[in-house]
């Protein structure tokens, strides 16, 4: 009887180049270049597509088997959250604003990088870079995804869940994320791949997933931290893809630098100013702070940033344009937006509320340079005139930045009383912008940025009304009207914490838990 | 610097003037004063005085600021286009040669905010 | 010289991977969060698979190491054996 030798297993290297290159083959039908007709207008040059490595190697059989594994811990957790009233021991209802906002402006992003990966995986011409962009157009998927089947069971008990694909395309500060979301997605392949993988998920994504989603853990929110943490295991592998993206780019032809190093300048300043929402989240929504927005930039891009610009430098990489104003900007953006939607607590479907002195104490602490001087005398004045029965509710619309799309709460670089403003006139049009380097962004692609849909501007215009709407009517309130246009439940999803349904629910369901 | 585009690209600019049914989007910044977070953007016929436009609109909206109610609106300073400009409050927009989008800080130098500290 | 880290969540199938990461990297600091630990070392940290085998007892692949992977940062160099992070600054 013939023994059967024994094979050796390939070893993960051999593995991987069988798994990717191995599954490519050379179009004879129709040339290279009608096949993959987008990779190469954007002017990167690309002379061998087989130096695109992912360090990892990870190849789809391995994919699919850990995917698995994680999903099946997760949804082990969410099952058990959802059994066992979960939703009762977060430390305080005033938690759910930050999950809200999570829900109602980070998910749907995720639902536009899988567009984005799906769309860079058919047109890379390296087999490689297709893989690994499939599997995370696939990974962003099931973030999407793990996200809704988590937070729909906050949805089955609290306000401002619900309606978020209607509300994403709508609402005013969801404008933010959408319209970097959009203007991603609209670039070409290699700009994605700089704006999302390198800029987004390399520089900046860690300040979102890693110290928010330890502080869900903090606050008691199983369920978040899980389809946090299990996310971030992709993301992990999204970063190491960015940082590998870039090196390759940088390493085919030193004509590409200029054009990476362009579209660093872009996507760090606008990744940036979206995670201004972050902050607010970390310092003002947690109702137990793992670590200050301050601490976290400084630890995840300042330190990590840092030693990443330090190792680019080798081919001629400078940190982003924007970089001092955006380190400078760490003292003061989440108390600028926090108090942007307390003012404008009416307009968001989520709540707002007066900080106690213990948190004010600590964020003193942890701002010493700038929160006792410039935010918590406003906190302050604010509490005291909520107190005195006259909550402060604004309800004049705020002019808009032309290209993140925030209203310009924002301030001049080392000047915190000075409300930054640029204005740039293009072809007989005047446009407004928070701060020179959204302005120099514009001006770089004019044509892109004249399109930009300002909710503001767009209410302004008459385009945010339902369609039964009468705004000749004696008693027509636009607001009102426009908020209903947005599906707000009016008086639940929106203003003031204290005495909302929440609030009230929360602490009622909690005490049953703990008594007959 | 222009859109990188396969094809052409060119776009009708979504805010122009003819879009906000005879309004033009005025936009209004009370200088060292961020108690009020954010500048307004507000629409208005450009027959109405630069004074009505105030009463009507922004005062109101600033009303909550303890220094609102000193402002003496006679006395108030100016700028437009990062420079210094003198409008007559009794003239309506169009004559004080205000503009669709033109952001207009108002300053007020005696009133110094809460903790006179420009908040 | 830059610093490197590994984040992994603080659970049981981790726990291996931390230790055998202190243990073959002295210069390397934990750092504990809540449900997370953070191993930090200048310039380079290395996962040796034999490591962990040796403290559990069991067969370990590297990759595993993705399913309760945070973060981390640096280049990667990855082999059935380990797994390297480092910068070449």
């Amino acid at each position: 009887m013939d023994m059967k030798a024994t094979k050796k297993k390939l070893g993960i290297k051999e593995r991987y180049a069988h798994m990717t290159r191995g599954l490519g083959w050379e179009p004879t039908y129709q040339p290279a270049d009608a096949v993959f007709p987008y990779d190469k207008y954007e002017g990167i040059k690309i002379h061998d597509w087989d130096k695109w490595v992912d360090p990892f190697r990870l190849t789809m059989d391995a994919y699919w088997k850990y995917q698995g594994e994680k999903d099946r811990k997760l949804y082990a957790v969410i099952d058990a959250f959802a059994q066992n009233n979960g939703h009762l021991n977060i430390t305080d209802a005033r938690y759910l604003s930050a999950i809200k906002l999570f829900w109602q402006g980070v998910s749907p992003l995720e639902n536009y990088v899988v567009q984005g990966f799906a769309r860079a995986g058919r047109h890379f011409r390296g087999e490689a870079s297709r893989v690994a962009c499939q599997m995370q157009a696939v990974d962003e998927l099931r973030h999407y995804q793990t996200q809704a089947h988590s937070i729909s069971n906050y949805n089955k008990y609290y306000n401002g869940f619900h309606s978020q694909r209607h509300m994403w395309d709508r609402v005013w500060y969801l404008s933010v994320p959408k319209s970097f979301g959009e203007d991603a997605l609209t670039a070409g392949p290699f700009e994605f791949l700089i704006a999302i993988s390198f800029s987004f998920e390399y520089v900046l994504t860690n300040l979102l997933f890693v110290p928010f989603m330890s502080g869900a853990a903090y606050n008691g929110d199983m369920s978040t931290v899980t389809f946090g943490f299990s996310a971030q295991s992709d993301e992990s592998r999204h970063m190491t893809l960015g940082i590998e993206a870039i090196k390759f780019l940088l390493e085919q032809d030193p004509a590409n630098v200029p054009i990476v190093q362009g579209w660093i300048d872009k996507w760090f300043w606008r990744g940036s100013k979206v995670l201004a929402l972050v902050g607010m989240m970390m310092d003002y929504m947690l109702p137990k702070r793992v670590m200050s927005w301050k601490e976290a930039w400084e630890i995840y891009a300042e330190e990590n940033g840092g030693a990443l610009f330090r190792d680019l430098a080798r081919y001629g990489i400078r940190p982003p344009k924007g970089w001092a104003d955006a380190c400078e900007a760490k003292d003061h953006i989440s108390h600028q937006v926090w108090l942007l939607f307390y003012e404008y607590g009416g307009a968001a479907a989520f709540h707002t509320w007066s900080l106690t002195n213990e948190e004010l104490d600590w964020l003193s602490a942890k701002y010493p340079d700038s929160f006792d001087k410039y935010y918590r005398p406003r906190l302050e004045f604010l509490r005291d005139k909520h107190a005195r029965g006259e909550r402060v509710y604004q309800s004049t619309l705020p002019t808009l930045c032309t290209t993140c799309q925030i209203p310009l709460c924002f301030t001049e670089p080392g000047d915190p009383t000075k409300i930054s403003h640029r204005e740039t006139v293009y072809e007989d049009e005047k446009y407004v912008f928070c701060s020179v380097h959204c302005q120099e962004i514009f001006c770089n692609e004019p044509e892109k940025f004249v399109q930009s849909w300002l909710p503001v501007n767009q209410i302004y215009q008459g385009n945010c009304f339902n369609p039964d709407v009468d705004p000749t009517a004696p008693d027509f309130d636009p607001l009102k009207a426009v908020l209903e246009y947005f599906k707000y439940n009016l008086g639940r999803d929106n203003g003031e914490f204290e005495g909302s349904e929440d609030q009230r629910n929360f602490a009622m369901w909690r005490g049953q838990a703990s008594k007959n | 610097m222009s859109v990188i585009a396969l094809g052409p690209y060119k776009f009708a600019p979504r805010d122009q003037v003819k879009n906000f049914h005879g309004n033009i989007l005025v936009n209004f910044c009370w200088d060292r004063h961020v108690l009020v977070t954010a500048p307004f953007a507000v629409a208005l016929p450009p027959t109405m005085t630069l004074r009505e436009a105030i009463m009507a609109r922004i005062a109101p909206s600033i009303a909550f600021h303890p220094d609102a109610r000193k402002i003496d609106w006679n006395t108030v300073q100016w700028e437009k286009d990062h420079k210094p400009w003198q409008p007559d409050l009794d003239k309506s927009l169009a004559e004080n040669k205000v503009g669709h989008k033109d952001y207009l800080v108002f300053i007020t130098p005696e009133l110094k905010g809460l903790n006179n500290t420009g908040l | 010289m830059s610093k490197v880290f590994i984040i992994v969540q603080a659970n049981e199938e981790a726990r291996p991977i931390v230790e055998a990461l202190l243990q073959d990297n002295p210069h390397a600091v934990a750092q504990e969060s809540p449900a997370m630990v953070r191993i930090e070392a200048e310039g380079k940290l290395t996962l040796n698979r034999a490591t962990v085998e040796e403290l559990t007892g069991q067969p370990f692949n590297i990759q595993q190491l993705h399913v309760n992977l945070i973060s981390i940062s640096g280049h990667i160099d990855e082999d059935d054996d380990y797994l390297t992070v480092a910068w070449a600054n």
